[in-house]
Parts: structure tokens; C-alpha cells; sequence
């Protein structure tokens, strides 16, 4: 089988030309409009606010929060199906925001995208194989139909499908096969980069898993990078080099996976990483919880300060009113707290509040 | 109702659909039991049989499509099967309750949640309309809503996923109900939220000697709530014994396959899932052997060729398999 992707390099992290994208403080507003007659924007709704990171050659990093948290705006900005209100995403030395559209789309080629519900994605009207054929035709990559042919039976088969099922239609597929014929149409354009939002959420547990290892293979093979989003911190570090965990549109911690799951420094990734369950009854009776106590606000008016503070439990009178910068505190792991020395020097026990609802073991 | 008899028994459920592609067999013959105040987990993928096994306990199987088959249900010394639609009544809400995965789909929302949970306790319990709201007032507090008193008057579009699944909560608690059927009660949540919901279920089961059936897809989240865990897989059950010895000591090659599916949070980041390969049967077409057979790593000849029965494996421990996954051999 010829490549289908740019070969595997070396280990990823260590390029010589700096990285493969570079997303330097994206923000994303999206207008709150009134009125019908006069229309007036009475305010934003702040996505994403400020994130900036880095993703390099067949490396995978994790975007991990909660819903609203602005994770999958960021993928979408990125991938400038979103205009992003303004910062910078260099992607392979260009920087695809001062690009005109025909230019973006030279570039979008190596970049491409994996949805959440792969009922949705995937055209029920088109047989798998003009899926797959699809964007060879938008970008101008195709040869004679044969070749075309055999390039989608070859993707067929890269992703652990028969090649038979090119003249089959989407329903006649389960979620996971579904996934993998996504996956495949991704693959077509030899991409270097592939945004994956929730990838595996829809799926049943077994099926999952398979999607998981089809996506670790395809990047052991084909040396593709990822951006891995999603809510759930067990998938996120089994496939992540590195994890950036966002909270009402901004990054509060990010660190080597190898890190950040035994040595979490944010108030808010440990809350996250105690309310994971774990399949041991052993672990889940000797665990102690960070409860967190309210909802998460809203993104169109977000607190003061540290915007986790209202629900942090050990919040003190700085964090509302002095936004803590992300500070590198270790190599490759920065924290965007004011307090997450004395939080780690006291073991990681909230302290009880004063209003009288301390974090309880569980 | 004699001393040693089980809040809830169930033999031989038998539930099936009829579809355009045939008769769908979704629950094919469980029997388990479920004493007062216990915890028991129901665990499987889409489509195993998980919820249709516990709508079929409240009499709730879509109708006429679904029909019970074949079995009994006793609850609090009740045959269920044999109950009028108006004693089911007086059961349902009052001695079981059920919430489910979508709160916003369960909820009325053209009727403000105190409204709603008035309603229920008005309807059971006879209280009249003020006693009703003191009451769900109180519940509202009780499952952590801020506010109580103004937040009942607010409609369920006004409150957040983990506040309306608390008023859900609220609602199906209000009678006392001796068992809680929980469909999935934090899939729908983010994990922070989810935890709170959890342990607020744990919290009322204790405090309200309230026996609990949890119906979720997620093993993980079995393990910190549950006493008694089964497995099911294509409508039967393959595994059921206590959480601890389940997950210590799992021996059904589904539920392996399960555990071996689920991703880590700690240990050696770089080993593979061992995911199970290919997908459930059709469940139109039953195969006769092993419903998992075709994705087992063990498999036998024998297993294609009859089910293997639901079988001791050790104390209070049962498994519907013919090999010692530990082996690899024939038990």
C-alpha cells in the first residue's frame, strides 16, 4: 500500500521548524443581538477567550472541559469554519486568519475534521464510496475514476473496513463503522492534522475503544497530528500526548498527559479528575471527592478574576478581583492560579468554608 | 408479605417487540431480586435489554408493539403482571419511582417545577395544595437546590442539566417510594455535575432506606454506587454478582472485554485498549448459541451451538459462560 499520509517522523515535540500549528490567543466572541426592527448588539457571548497553544507532527493534544467550556469552538476556529474574532493559527508557518478563502483552502487540505454524531456527518444520500471520493474531487486530487477507485477501496481497508462497502449507503452502517468511514474520508486528502471533536462520545464503550485504537494506529502509520476534544478525562489521556484543560474559554492548566493525571495544580483539574468514576470499588470507597458546588456561568458575563473562582473552594479575595496568567511551573506543565503552591503543599484538601459546606470525602 | 421476602422479584422476563423486521427479543428470561435498601446496578451497551427489563417492571413497555411475554414481577408481595391499570397507578410514582437521562424531556415544560411536584404529592398522598408545596419546598432543599422557594416557581427551562435532573429527583423522591428506578440518571451531565448527582442519589438512598436500581452503560460508575452489579448483554443477563467481585474477578469474557475497553486514569499510559472486536448481534436474528460468541476471544465450538446456562462461579457469583477466562479451558 503507498503512503497515505506523510510518513511518521520522529518523536513528536521535536521539530526542527518549530510546530505544525500554532494557535496564539484566539479569541472567539460571538454577537448577543436585540431587537427587530433596530438590531443592536447588547453584548457577547465570550467562547473562547485568549487560548493560545502548540501541536506538533504526529503529536495528539487533549482539549478537555466541560460543556460550554468553549473546546469545540476552539476546534472550529482553527479550522476557520469559524472566523476567530482575532488572535493568530499558524498552521505549517501561515497563518490562516490573513489568508483570503481560496488561499484557505490550499492549506485546509492537510487539516481536516472528525465530528461527534456520525449520523449527522455523513451525507445519507451519497454511497460510502462517493463520501470517500468527495473531497479528492473539491480539491482537484483526482486522476482517472480507476485510480480514484482504488484509492478509496485503499482507505476503505486503511480504516478496518471491507472495500465492498464503497457502493453501500450510510444506514446501512452502525456508529462505530460509521466513525471509521469518517475517518477515511478525512484521510483522503492526506491531512497532517486532524481536529476530532467528541469522536468517540456517541459510541458504546466497546465500540469506542475500537475508534481509540484505530485513531493511535492511524497516527503511528500515517504520523498525523491531532487536536483530541472532549469531555471525558479517561479517553483524553489515553490518546493525548499533552492535555489543555479549558474552563469558560480559557486554558487553566496544561501539561504532558504523564503529568497532569498524577500532579493536577488547578483547583478546577483536580475537581475534574476527582469526579471521574474509576472501575474499582477499592479506589471509588477510599477516594476523596472535590465537590464542586454550582453551575458553570455563563460565558456572557464571566466572574472577575479568576474565572473559576466562584465555584472554587479554596478561593480567596485575590482570585475575584486579579486574573491569574497561565505560568509555567514545570517543564511543559503551566497553571493559571494564584495559589497552586500552598493548594499542593496542603495535600489537595479543600479547606471547609465559611459557609459551612466543606468539600466532603465520599 | 412475609419477613424474608424481596422488595422486588423478578423471574424469567421475557420482553419482545414487534417490528417491521421481525420480533425484536429484547429481554430474553432475567431473574434477579432486589432487597429493601439495596443498590443494584444493571449495566450493558445500547440495545442489551437494560432499560426495556426495567420499563417492563412499571408496566411502561411501548404498547401494542411490546408485550411481556413470558415471567413474573413480585414487588412488596404484589403480583405486578396481574395488577388493573388503576392499582399500577397507585404503584407507580408512589412505591416506584423512576427518573431517567434527559430531565428536560421528562419534565412538563409549560408547568413550573414546584407545579409538578405538588402534583404528584397531592395525587399519592392526599395532602392538600399548601401541605403539598411546604413539601416540595423542603425536597427541593433536600436535593441541594439554592432557594427552593423561589426556584419552584421558575419552569424547567430556567434551570441548568444538573438542577433540573435535581428537581427530577425531587419529584420522584417526594412520595418516599421504596425503589428508584435511575435510567442513565447522569449520562446526559458533565462530570463534575454528574458526580454531584451521584452522590446525592447515594446520599437519599441512605437516608431514605430506599432501594435503588441503576441502569447506566458506564462500569465505572457502578462501582462507587452499587452493591449488586449484572451485565447485561442482547437481552440476557451474562454476569451478576456483588460490585466487588466483579470488578476484582470478572468471569464472563463480556464483561472483560468491557473493563478492558474502558480508558485508565492512572498506570501505563501506553498500553492499547483491549477493545472487543466487531459489534452486537441483530437481535431480530438471535444466533442460538452464545449471543456473544462471535466477538469472544474464548469462544468454543460448543458455545455456537446452545446458550450456555446462567451458572455458579463462586459465592453468591454467576455466569453465563462455559469457560474459566482464566484458563482459556471448558470449565
Amino acid at each position: 500500500m503507498k503512503p497515505v499520509a506523510a510518513a511518521a517522523t520522529s518523536t513528536p515535540g521535536q521539530d526542527q521548524n518549530g510546530p505544525l500549528l500554532d494557535v496564539r490567543n484566539l479569541v472567539k466572541y460571538f454577537p448577543i443581538v436585540r431587537g427587530a426592527i433596530i438590531r443592536r448588539q447588547v453584548g457577547s457571548v465570550r467562547a473562547v477567550d485568549g487560548v493560545s497553544f502548540t501541536i506538533s507532527a504526529g503529536e495528539t493534544l487533549g482539549l478537555v472541559g466541560e460543556s460550554g467550556c468553549g473546546k469545540t469552538t476552539t476546534g472550529s476556529a482553527i479550522m476557520q469554519l469559524e472566523r476567530p474574532t482575532s488572535g493568530e493559527v499558524i498552521f505549517a508557518g501561515r497563518d490562516l486568519v490573513r489568508l483570503s478563502r481560496e488561499q484557505q483552502r490550499a492549506v485546509r487540505r492537510q487539516m481536516q475534521m472528525i465530528f461527534q454524531d456520525p449520523y449527522g456527518s455523513l451525507n445519507p444520500r451519497m454511497s460510502v464510496g462517493k463520501i470517500i471520493e468527495e473531497p479528492l474531487l473539491v480539491h482537484r486530487l483526482y486522476g482517472p475514476r480507476s485510480e480514484r477507485r482504488d484509492r478509496v477501496h485503499q482507505l476503505l481497508e486503511l480504516v478496518g473496513l471491507s472495500a465492498t462497502f464503497a457502493v453501500r449507503y450510510p444506514h446501512e452502517f452502525s456508529g462505530g463503522q460509521r466513525q471509521r468511514i469518517a475517518f477515511a474520508r478525512a484521510l483522503a486528502v492526506q491531512p497532517s492534522f486532524i481536529v476530532c471533536d467528541e469522536p468517540v462520545s456517541a459510541l458504546d464503550v466497546s465500540i469506542g475503544a475500537q475508534i481509540i485504537n484505530l485513531l493511535q494506529d492511524l497516527q503511528e502509520q500515517l504520523g498525523v497530528a491531532y487536536l483530541f476534544i472532549s469531555h471525558d478525562l479517561k479517553v483524553v489521556r489515553q490518546v493525548s500526548h499533552r492535555v489543555a484543560v479549558m474552563y469558560l474559554g480559557k486554558i487553566v492548566e496544561t501539561a504532558p498527559s504523564d503529568q497532569l493525571y498524577p500532579r493536577p495544580l488547578h483547583p478546577y483539574t483536580r475537581a475534574l479528575l476527582s469526579a471521574v468514576p474509576v472501575a474499582d470499588p477499592e479506589v471509588e470507597s477510599k477516594r476523596r471527592r472535590v465537590i464542586l458546588t454550582g453551575d458553570v456561568p455563563s460565558p456572557a458575563n464571566p466572574p472577575s478574576g479568576c474565572r473559576f473562582h466562584p465555584r472554587c473552594p479554596w478561593a480567596q479575595a485575590r482570585c475575584g478581583a486579579e486574573e491569574p496568567p497561565l505560568t509555567a511551573v514545570d517543564r511543559g506543565h503551566a497553571v493559571a492560579c494564584h495559589f497552586w503552591n500552598d493548594i499542593e503543599a496542603a495535600g489537595g484538601v479543600p479547606p471547609v468554608r465559611s459557609n459551612g459546606h466543606p468539600a466532603k470525602p465520599t | 408479605m412475609s419477613v424474608a421476602e424481596p422488595l422486588l422479584t423478578v423471574q424469567d422476563l421475557e420482553v419482545q417487540f414487534k417490528t417491521d423486521e421481525g420480533i425484536v427479543r429484547a429481554v430474553n428470561g432475567i431473574s434477579y431480586e432486589v432487597k429493601a435498601g439495596a443498590s443494584v446496578g444493571l449495566v450493558g451497551e445500547s440495545g442489551c435489554g437494560k432499560s426495556v427489563s426495567s420499563l417492563a417492571l412499571m408496566r411502561l413497555i411501548p404498547q401494542p408493539a411490546g408485550r411481556i411475554v413470558n415471567g413474573r414481577i413480585r414487588f412488596q408481595g404484589n403480583d405486578m403482571l396481574a395488577l388493573s391499570q388503576a392499582e399500577m397507578r397507585e404503584i407507580r410514582g408512589k412505591h416506584i419511582a423512576m427518573i431517567f437521562q434527559d430531565p428536560m424531556n421528562s419534565l412538563n415544560p409549560v408547568l413550573t417545577i414546584g407545579r409538578q411536584i405538588d402534583e404528584a404529592q397531592t395525587l399519592h398522598l392526599g395532602v392538600n395544595a399548601k401541605e403539598a408545596r411546604r413539601r416540595t419546598i423542603d425536597l427541593l432543599d433536600i436535593v441541594g437546590i439554592p432557594s427552593p422557594a423561589d426556584r419552584a416557581n421558575d419552569y424547567p427551562h430556567q434551570l441548568s442539566g444538573g438542577m433540573q435532573q435535581r428537581a427530577m429527583i425531587a419529584m420522584a423522591i417526594s412520595c418516599q417510594p421504596a425503589l428508584l428506578i435511575a435510567d442513565e440518571p447522569s449520562t446526559a451531565l458533565d462530570v463534575t455535575i454528574q458526580a454531584q448527582v451521584i452522590e446525592l442519589l447515594a446520599r437519599l438512598r441512605r437516608d431514605l432506606k430506599m432501594a435503588v436500581i441503576l441502569i447506566t452503560h458506564d462500569l465505572a460508575l457502578v462501582a462507587g454506587f452499587c452493591e449488586q452489579v449484572m451485565v447485561m448483554y442482547a437481552g440476557y443477563v451474562v454476569e451478576s454478582a456483588p460490585a466487588r467481585e466483579v470488578f476484582r474477578n470478572p468471569r464472563h469474557p463480556y464483561t472483560l472485554g468491557l473493563m478492558g475497553s474502558i480508558p485508565k486514569i492512572t498506570g501505563d499510559r501506553r498500553a492499547r485498549l483491549t477493545a472487543i472486536p466487531g459489534a452486537p448481534p441483530n437481535m431480530v436474528h438471535l444466533p442460538p448459541g452464545c449471543p456473544f460468541a462471535a466477538r469472544c476471544p474464548f469462544v468454543l465450538e460448543e458455545c455456537r451451538a446452545a446458550l450456555p446456562a446462567l451458572a455458579s462461579v463462586g459465592l453468591n457469583h454467576l455466569a453465563r459462560c462455559i469457560v474459566d477466562v482464566k484458563t482459556g479451558k471448558p470449565r
